[in-house]
Parts: C-alpha cells; sequence; structure tokens
C-alpha cells in the first residue's frame, strides 16, 4: 500500500476541516458578490448594482431560512422516480453480467487473487454508479428546463435551493441503493472467486522422525487448486497449516484415522480477505558508510516514494516502532515488509535478491542476528520476529536474548533492512514495513471502500448538478 | 354555460394584481435589445373578476403571464400580486397556474402528479389525498388516474394540468390558453369551470388568442397586440355598438313584423334587419353531440326542409 502522507485520526482533521470549509464557503460567497457587483455596475452604476446585490445576498438567506424539508423530500421523491422511471436498475444487470464474466479475465492465478478480483469489483462498482449519477444529474435539470416541466415548479412556493437540494437527495439516495446492491453482489463475487481448498492424502505427507523413530511431525504438499500447492506441516496430533502462497494459507487438521490411513481437511482459505491492522514506524536511512543519512539513494525514478539502499554495503533502512508491548505481541513481532528492488545487472531473474533484518535495541545498540530473506518484490512478505532470539557479541560468541527484555527498551525497537547482494538496491518507504498489530474484519474495511466511493459519488453528482 | 353577472362589489373589490410601467425586452448574449416583447404596461386586476389578456401570437400575453408570476424579471417597471413582488416567492402559495402546454412529468401518473404538487404546498397527507381524489374526479380522469402521463392525449394532459393548478385551491387563478387543443366539449367544460371559479370567488387571468373563449367567460379584457396595450375595459362595454338597437322576441307572426319595420322606418332608422337570429357553432356542435348520446343512432338535428319524423 502506497502511503505517501501518515492517514490522520478521524477526530484529529474533521473540526479543522470543517472550519476550513466554511472559510471556503464564505470566501466564494463574497467573491461572487464582488463579481457581480462588477457586473451590474458596468450596466446600472455602482449604487444600483449595490443595491441589487444586497437584495440578493438578502433574499438567498431568505430562501435558506424559508427552506422546508417536505418539499426538498418531495423534489427528491420525484428525482427518485424519474430515476426509476427511466429504468436506471439496468444499471444492476450491467454490473451481473460484469461480474458473470469477470471470471474468464481475472486470473485465479495471479500472485495475491484476493487484490485482483477486490480491485476490478470495486473499480466497475465505482465507474458504473458514478457514470449512471453523472448521466442523472447532467440530464435531469436541463431536461426539465427544456421541456419547461420546470416552470410548473417554480410557480409553486419552492425555492431554487429546495430544486437543487431536492435533486441531490434524490440522486444521492439512487446512487446510495446501487452501490448499497452492488457492494453486496461485489462482496458475495469476491469471497466466491478466491473460496477454494485443497485435497491432502496420507501417501503424500512424508513423517519426520526422531533417531528413536518417534515422529514429530509431516511434511507435505497440498493437491493443485488454482494454479498452486501449498507446502504443509502438521504435528503429530494431525494439526497444523500450510505456508502462504498467493497470498494466502490453509488450516489443515486429521479428521480420521492414523499414519498411512489417515484423512485430512483443509480450512477454507485465511489471510487472503483480512484487514490489516499496521503499526507503523519511522524511517531513516544509512548510507554505504554506515553514516545516518536523510534519504536512501535515488536511483532516478520520478517518483521519490521509495528510496533506496545500495547492496553489500553498510547501507541500511532503519524503521523505530514505539509502544512495543509484551501484552500485545505475546507471539513476537509479526513483521510485514514490501521490499522493491532496482537491479543494476539481470543476474538470474528467477532468483530474487537476498536481504537481511535484524532488530536492535535503540538504547544500548544490542542487535539479533540477521533473519534473511529474499524480496519478493511486489508482495507482502511476513516475517515472525520470536520471543526469543540469537544474538552474536563482538567476541563471536552467540547468546540467546529475550526479545522484549534485551532488544525492546521503553517500547521501542528498531528493525534494520539491508540488502545482502553487491550492485542490487532495494526499494522501501516508511510505509513498507509495519508491525501486525491484528486484524480487523474484511467487511468492515469493504464497507469503508465502499463508503470511499459513495462520498465521490456524491462529488460527482454534486457537481453535475 | 352561463356567464355569470358582474356585480358593482367586484369593480370597486382589493387590487391584487398590479402592473406598473411592466416591460420586457429579451436580449442576445452580448446585452443588445433583441425583441420587445412587452412595452410599458399599467394594469389592474381585482378581486373575483375573470381577466382576459387578448391578442394574436406573440402580441406579449404570455410574457405578461410569465412577468406576474415572476418567472422571468422585467427590463422595467414591476409586477405586484398580493402586495408582493412578482419575484416573492411566497405569493405562490395563493397562485395556481396553468402553462400553455401542461408542462408536467410524464413519467408520473394522475395521483402521483397531484401528490407531488401538493407536496410542493407543504399539504399534510390527508388533505393531499382529499384533494388529489376530488380534482381526479372533477376534471373526469377517474378511471385513468393510474396511467402515466406520456400515454395521455392533448385534452386529457390539459385536464390534469387545470387539476395541478387547483390543487392549493388558490385564491389567484393564471390560466396560460386554456381551451388550447381541447375539442368542444372540452373547451365548454373548462369555460364552465372558469365561470366556476369565478362562482366561488377566485380570481382568474387568462390568456387566449380564441375570441369567442375571452368573449364568453371574460369580464374584463385587455388586448395586446405588438406588445403594446392597445384596449382595456369590460367586455360587455367594449362589445355594444351603441348606434344599433337590437329588438328580440319569440312568437312574432309576419304582420307584426312588418307593422314594425315600418315604425323603424317612420323614425328614421335604416338598415334593418328582421328574421331569425343563428345560433353559435359552438352550440349546435354540443347540442348535436348531447342529442346523439341521449339517442344514438337517431340523426340528431333536423333539417328544416326534411318532414319530421313521426
Amino acid at each position: 500500500m502506497v502511503l505517501e502522507e501518515e492517514i490522520p485520526a478521524f477526530t484529529s482533521w474533521l473540526g479543522p476541516a470543517v472550519v476550513s470549509y466554511l472559510l471556503i464557503a464564505a470566501l466564494v460567497a463574497v467573491f461572487a458578490a464582488v463579481l457581480a457587483w462588477l457586473a451590474l455596475s458596468a450596466a446600472s452604476g455602482p449604487l444600483a448594482a449595490g443595491d441589487r446585490v444586497y437584495r440578493g445576498v438578502l433574499a438567498g438567506l431568505a430562501d435558506l431560512a424559508g427552506m422546508s424539508g417536505r418539499r426538498v423530500w418531495a423534489l427528491a421523491r420525484l428525482a427518485i422516480q424519474e430515476s426509476l422511471r427511466r429504468n436506471v436498475l439496468v444499471v444492476l444487470g450491467l454490473f451481473a453480467l460484469i461480474v458473470l464474466f469477470a471470471g474468464w479475465f481475472l486470473d485465479p492465478q495471479s500472485v495475491n487473487p484476493g487484490k485482483l478480483y477486490l480491485g476490478f469489483i470495486l473499480a466497475a462498482t465505482n465507474l458504473l454508479v458514478c457514470l449512471v449519477v453523472l448521466v442523472l444529474s447532467v440530464f435531469s435539470l436541463p431536461a426539465d428546463v427544456k421541456a419547461k416541466a420546470i416552470q410548473t415548479v417554480t410557480t409553486k412556493p419552492v425555492r431554487t435551493s429546495e430544486i437543487v437540494l431536492g435533486r441531490i437527495l434524490g440522486f444521492a439516495i439512487v446512487g446510495t441503493v446501487l452501490l448499497v446492491i452492488m457492494g453486496f453482489v461485489g462482496w458475495a463475487f469476491v469471497v466466491r472467486s478466491v473460496s477454494h481448498t485443497h485435497e491432502l492424502e496420507a501417501v503424500d505427507l512424508l513423517a519426520e522422525r526422531l533417531e528413536d523413530g518417534r515422529v514429530v511431525g509431516y511434511e507435505g504438499r497440498t493437491s493443485l487448486e488454482r494454479g498452486h500447492r501449498h507446502r504443509v506441516e502438521i504435528d503429530p496430533d494431525g494439526i497444523g497449516s500450510t505456508d502462504t502462497t498467493q497470498g494466502h494459507r490453509h488450516g489443515v487438521r486429521r479428521i480420521a484415522g492414523d499414519g498411512e490411513t489417515a484423512e485430512y481437511a483443509l480450512g477454507q482459505v485465511e489471510g487472503l480477505l483480512e484487514a490489516r491492522r499496521p503499526l507503523r514506524g519511522k524511517l531513516r536511512f544509512l548510507d554505504r558508510e554506515g553514516r545516518p543519512s536523510d534519504k536512501g539513494i535515488s536511483v532516478g525514478a520520478e517518483w521519490s516514494y521509495r528510496q533506496y539502499i545500495e547492496g553489500g554495503s553498510l547501507a541500511a533502512a532503519i524503521w523505530t516502532f514505539e509502544g512495543i508491548l509484551p501484552d500485545a505481541f505475546p507471539e513476537g513481532l509479526p513483521l510485514e515488509m514490501l521490499v522493491r528492488v532496482f537491479r543494476t545487472y539481470k543476474g538470474d531473474i528467477e532468483k530474487g535478491i537476498a536481504g537481511s533484518v535484524r532488530v536492535r535495541n535503540p538504547t544500548s545498540g544490542l542487535q539479533s542476528d540477521p533473519f534473511y530473506f529474499t524480496a519478493k518484490e511486489f508482495t507482502i512478505d511476513s516475517l515472525l520476529i520470536p520471543r526469543t532470539l540469537a544474538a552474536t557479541s563482538a567476541d563471536g560468541g552467540t547468546r540467546q536474548v529475550d526479545l522484549f527484555t534485551d532488544i525492546v527498551s521503553g517500547g521501542r525497537v528498531e528493525v534494520v533492512l539491508q540488502c545482502l547482494e553487491p550492485a542490487q538496491y532495494y526499494g522501501v518507504a516508511q510505509a513498507d514495513f509495519y508491525l501486525r498489530s491484528g486484524s480487523g474484519t474484511f467487511v468492515l474495511n469493504y464497507a469503508k471502500s465502499c463508503l470511499g466511493i459513495w462520498f465521490s459519488v456524491q462529488g460527482v453528482h454534486s457537481a453535475a448538478l | 354555460m352561463e356567464k355569470p353577472a358582474s356585480t358593482s362589489t367586484e369593480a370597486a373589490g382589493e387590487v391584487i394584481v398590479e402592473a406598473r410601467n411592466l416591460s420586457k425586452t429579451y436580449r442576445d448574449f452580448w446585452g443588445r435589445s433583441k425583441k420587445v416583447a412587452l412595452k410599458p404596461l399599467d394594469l389592474e386586476i381585482r378581486r373575483g373578476e375573470i381577466f382576459g389578456l387578448l391578442g394574436p401570437n406573440g402580441s406579449g400575453k404570455t410574457t405578461t403571464m410569465k412577468l406576474l408570476l415572476g418567472l422571468i424579471f422585467p427590463t422595467s417597471g414591476e409586477a405586484v400580486v398580493f402586495g408582493k413582488d412578482a419575484t416573492d416567492v411566497s405569493k405562490n402559495d395563493r397562485i395556481g397556474y396553468l402553462p400553455e402546454e401542461s408542462y408536467l412529468y410524464k413519467f408520473l401518473d394522475a395521483e402521483e402528479t397531484l401528490d407531488f404538487y401538493g407536496r410542493l404546498f407543504d399539504m399534510p397527507p390527508e388533505e393531499r389525498k382529499r384533494r388529489a381524489d376530488a380534482l381526479i374526479e372533477m376534471v373526469g380522469l377517474g378511471r385513468d388516474k393510474k396511467r402515466q402521463l406520456r400515454e395521455y392525449s392533448k385534452g386529457m394532459t390539459r385536464r390534469i394540468g387545470v387539476a395541478q393548478a387547483l390543487i392549493n385551491d388558490p385564491e389567484l387563478v393564471l390560466l396560460d390558453e386554456p381551451t388550447s387543443g381541447l375539442d368542444p366539449i372540452g373547451t365548454r367544460e373548462m369555460k364552465d369551470l372558469i365561470i366556476d371559479l369565478k362562482k366561488r370567488g377566485k380570481t382568474v387571468i387568462m390568456c387566449s388568442h380564441l375570441l369567442a373563449d375571452v368573449e364568453d367567460v371574460c369580464d374584463r379584457i385587455a388586448v395586446l397586440h405588438q406588445g403594446e396595450l392597445k384596449e382595456l375595459g369590460r367586455v360587455d362595454e367594449l362589445l355594444r355598438v351603441t348606434d344599433i338597437t337590437q329588438i328580440r322576441s319569440t312568437g312574432l307572426p309576419e304582420a307584426a313584423q312588418a307593422e314594425i319595420r315600418a315604425v323603424i322606418e317612420r323614425h328614421g332608422g335604416s338598415d334593418i334587419e328582421i328574421g331569425s337570429p343563428t345560433t353559435t357553432l359552438e352550440d349546435l356542435f354540443l347540442e348535436v353531440v348531447r342529442d346523439t348520446e341521449a339517442r344514438p343512432g337517431r340523426r340528431a338535428v333536423q333539417r328544416q326542409d326534411e318532414p319530421a319524423a313521426s
């Protein structure tokens, strides 16, 4: 996820935003009044113009004061009836067709099918709802004016503001209903599309035994479904899980039998449609000599969102996380990371660029031994930093340290990223590394996405009207 | 149709519509004068009268009506309705307006149309329903009230247009070409309705280029031509031909008619006409229709040279 600026808390921006809105609205009103006065002055002189502008402003205020909810609702109902009689619901049929045929074109073997399906359905919903309310809004009032139906309305005790507000409200309701229906259909489509499981036979598993022959677990691979398999690890009690492939994993449990006659069942997709709740840190850099630096290296990309660190050098990207408490992370630190790569030579293109991650005490400088990984570039990789870590001391000896006792200091911890391959570069932004402090519900996050679309729909049709 | 007699109280009634030096010039995009639609007009319309704006197409009738409704702004002068400027929205509470072409929402049916306009008057639901039902019955659309207006004939559209104009039981009704597009029966019903409105104390302003309609229902008329007021006054006074004397009688024998002619000639009268008066074509048509409905299959009006049926 690209996050160029930290998202402020709702409570911190709403108040100033309302003040800004009112200020801008007042400025626009003053500007419009001055413009009207200038235009009228040219025609009828400054005094008469001032009088007309003054009366206009008074009439506008009276307009606002005399607004009736019943009349606004009557006009809103009219807009809804107009939309329905113009067969606006046809768009739902179109949406259904899109959903039906989307399965043909969306690749379930993609790196992250959840993201693909979700992105597609939200984009289609956004486009269709915006388009419908745009067409309705743009043609509604001009059609009334052209057909002169507006004359029978304006000769009733109806304010201009009520006509506009009624239309806005009516089309807002139409857009909302369409959005809710499409949202539900889209949600069902995404969930059904990514939903799958695999089969696992006992013969596909290899028992892991100790020297005395005791079985300590099983390893194997699942059946091929939707173009992928998972590696499976199962404990002797028959409980296990798969690895993460295509952004998801499955739980595994033995449902009957034992040993070679055991039958296993894999659960539904986990981790694909989840709302990650990130704990973000502050990013700083070390240059190739290991000196602190405000920025990483520019590799010439116009967009300077990501900064790069050179591989095979002392260059590092360091995130400082705060508020790390043992109660919140009893299993260790679930680090999630997105690392981009800039290659100065092609090398083995099938092979990822190797790097390392260490955790470090920001006060004492004590750091863990590195965790090695290869950059997956376009998918979010996860790494669990365990409670007990190996740390190599200056004399070369290795000792076990506790994450919260030795590494975390005052709730703060540093995560140090380095690229290990010379002449290759890692590109990172502050939001690319975060600690996963829990999971929200997918439905709530999906609803938030729909709310975002709703706001854009309201913006579109209000502007169009 | 019986035209009610004008009363003296009407002439002395409260002025509810007033045009003072009211004029309108339509301009092009650059503000240049394009057409003078109405030259300065002074007019007073009193409560309870039926006032006609008469004139050929393009004479400024509809422009005057739009100025009185506040639909357009005057170039100069002012229009005052119920003591308020015509552009004041609050005056519309007491006004009903039937536009020339019944500009209504075609996707609504009759009930929805009246319900919608009722809501615009902030009417409570029960009253809306009661008035809508009564008006639909009054204009004879009871059987078609569930049909969308797009399916209506021109006459039906006109009738629902009248109903919407009366939804708020207005004190002042403005009718733009009220009989336009109506058949003779519809025209007669419309004129009856206008007269009925007057009987109920309403003030009616109508504009038309159909002289017979105006003559039949209006108390006073203003004749406009090329945007200018040419004549203003009571219809009966304007139409009175003062240098001709008319005598009407029934059952007068030929000999008596000759005697009357002789008396008139003795007193210096000239261009004497004595004979049976003709009815209007409208009256004849209505008689045919009523007779046909009463006795289907029979020729309604008997020619004088045909023998009477036994």
